[in-house]
């Protein structure tokens, strides 16, 4: 019997949704995955820029912010066929649900519609936080030397979560808006958070855990996961669409001469990197 | 202009209707008012695309605790102690350890409807950009409400239990007032916070009990009077002693012996002491104790006579007759 899954792919700022849903697409038409396209996008508007930059060998553009498009493809692996949908929009969008904590009828629909969670976040670009419990106070008197050039507003305290607690925060307001019980772990919607860049961390090139990333990189998250989701219902992955960082005016000529659909590798929750980028659609 | 409503507990200005009227503003029970009072906050013209979560991610006033005591036994732990005397710190210090990757013993962490609020207090102990010099939170005002400003944790226990932890972030004045006056108008948040708290936390602070001579007596003729009235009417609940700010040299130990002995003198049933401070140190684990404490307290209150509670194994179907909770929640 053929089960149908709904993903939803959902990311932060900078965090390299298009870049993936464009590599998902080479990857689907070219045949190189292990999942078959059912049902083509009919309207390839949102990713075409992207794909358009990534066959010359370029970095696809930053979403503008207001944009508001959505591409949906099914595809299908064995009897099971699981739909796509991937709002494109600018990560600060995320940001702006955050603030008010209002979640708009278009995300309401589109979570609680989904049975699968697509999570990128992008570790490389974490601030580190420098609190008392990891510099210790030995650190203030350095600090007192250094804040006598720095301005007064400078000091000003923000409201705004850190990235630890802001990802905690989104996935809560998500888990709520989709009705699910808190009381025993979540087994429905599955979620799969993919640390993106993976290339841009230093990393060896095998034997690296993504779930050990992320319990170093944002350990809050780490924990708020393994306390929330059933164990076999949740997994990180490591993700790199490109295997490279492009620049946006210099094209790569060997990247151009292999094809998009060459580059790029997923690193499954084992360690080990795969070419096969629909490895994150389901598990 | 300002909109007001008849209905208690409803909140126009937040932009919704409590008894859920779509579009908001043709709600028959709303009422504007031309005169603006001072303070009154102005809803936005706009109608809200959407709805908001249950929470703002700022501390919690009373109304806030209902989806919480809808979803289950909410664990109130109330910190005591005079102005200045660490309390705010010492959440402070809880939360960035949780941040870090530390853990409560026996318990993990599973969200907050509070993160906004922790993270403005944590903000005092985080070096923005590696440049800022930390400095302790604030004095938290008298003037917040007469209820405390509550921060929210849920935790899971090993057993796969979720419990909901508030901790109560008082101003120190009220529990100044309620020591010599347990009805003085001043005192109704302190008041709140002993009839309703699960468990306490008494803090001593260290700086004062090594000060000159006047402040050191008053600081300790302060911490047993609080003392006194927490032990009154405490029965089963369990309270630490909490002496804040352990990094100040002890040059003045029969202060602190002569106060700790007071304290065992009253023999309440649940006690324990905890030494915290900012500093770390390897051997005393300073930092250690301050998750050291909520784990007490949380054991202490969930367990009769050293056993853990049964967990109860919670009712997994879709069912939504069944799952009364989960529609709830």
């Amino acid at each position: 019997m053929s089960k149908a899954h709904r993903l939803l792919i959902i990311g932060g700022p900078n965090a390299g949704k298009t870049h993936y849903v464009g590599q998902l697409y080479h990857r689907l038409v070219t045949g190189r995955s292990s999942y078959r396209m059912v049902t083509a996008p009919a309207d390839l508007t949102v990713i075409q820029a992207v794909i358009d930059k990534l066959a010359s060998g370029l970095a696809g553009e930053h979403t503008q912010s207001g944009l508001n498009e959505e591409i949906s493809f099914v595809v299908a692996k064995n009897q099971t066929t699981t739909e796509l949908v991937f709002p494109d929009y600018a990560g600060e969008q995320v940001r702006a649900l955050m603030s008010g904590r209002l979640v708009s009828s278009r995300w309401q629909a589109l979570i609680s519609q989904s049975t699968e969670w697509l999570l990128l976040i992008r570790p490389d670009e974490l601030p580190v936080i420098e609190d008392i419990t990891t510099r210790g106070l030995a650190y203030v008197e350095d600090l007192k030397q250094r804040r006598k050039n720095t301005k007064k507003e400078d000091q000003s305290l923000e409201a705004e979560l850190t990235a630890p607690a802001f990802w905690v925060e989104l996935l809560q307001m998500m888990l709520y808006v989709k009705r699910t019980s808190a009381l025993s772990p979540v087994e429905e919607p599955r979620l799969t958070v993919a640390l993106s860049c993976w290339d841009t961390l230093g990393l060896a090139t095998t034997g690296i855990e993504p779930a050990a990333e992320l319990r170093q990189r944002l350990p809050l998250l780490a924990a708020f996961l393994e306390a929330t989701w059933a164990p076999g219902a949740w997994r990180v992955c490591g993700l790199s669409s490109l295997g490279q960082s492009l620049d946006p005016t210099t094209p790569d000529e060997d990247f151009v001469d292999e094809g998009p659909e060459a580059a790029g590798y997923v690193v499954l929750p084992s360690g080990e990197h795969t070419p096969d980028l629909t490895h994150l659609i389901a598990f | 202009m300002p909109l007001s409503c008849p209905i208690p507990h409803c909140y126009p200005e937040d932009g919704e209707c409590q008894q859920g009227c779509r579009p908001f503003r043709e709600c028959p029970n709303l009422q504007q008012s031309a005169v603006t009072d001072e303070g009154s906050v102005l809803a936005s013209e706009e109608e809200l695309d959407g709805r908001r979560v249950s929470w703002t991610g700022s501390v919690l006033g009373r109304t806030d605790l209902e989806p919480l005591m809808a979803r289950s036994r909410v664990l109130l732990l109330g910190l005591v102690g005079m102005e200045n005397a660490g309390k705010t710190t010492f959440l402070a210090l809880l939360y960035s350890l949780l941040r870090s990757g530390q853990a409560i013993p026996g318990y993990r962490f599973a969200g907050s409807t509070t993160l906004a609020g922790w993270e403005l207090i944590a903000g005092f102990l985080t070096f923005r950009d590696g440049y800022n010099q930390i400095t302790f939170p604030p004095h938290t005002s008298r003037n917040a409400g007469r209820v405390p400003g509550l921060l929210h944790l849920a935790l899971r226990d090993d057993a796969g239990q979720l419990v909901d932890v508030i901790f109560t972030d008082a101003p120190g004045e009220w529990f100044n007032e309620w020591r010599s006056n347990a009805q003085a108008a001043g005192a109704v948040g302190a008041a709140w916070t002993y009839e309703h708290g699960d468990g306490f936390l008494l803090f001593a602070d260290c700086e004062e009990l090594a000060g000159p001579g006047l402040q050191r007596g008053a600081a300790r003729t302060n911490i047993q009077m609080m003392a006194d009235r927490l032990v009154a009417k405490l029965g089963k609940r369990p309270l630490g002693l909490v002496w804040a700010k352990s990094d100040v040299a002890n040059v003045r130990p029969t202060v602190r012996e002569k106060l700790q002995r007071y304290i065992e003198e009253k023999q309440p049933l649940r006690y324990r002491e905890f030494a915290v401070s900012v500093k770390q140190d390897e051997a005393v684990r300073w930092h250690q104790q301050v998750l050291e404490a909520v784990a007490w307290l949380l054991d202490t209150l969930r367990t009769e006579a050293g056993e853990r509670q049964p967990a109860v194994v919670p009712a997994v179907t879709n069912d939504l007759f069944l799952l009364r909770r989960s529609v709830l929640a």
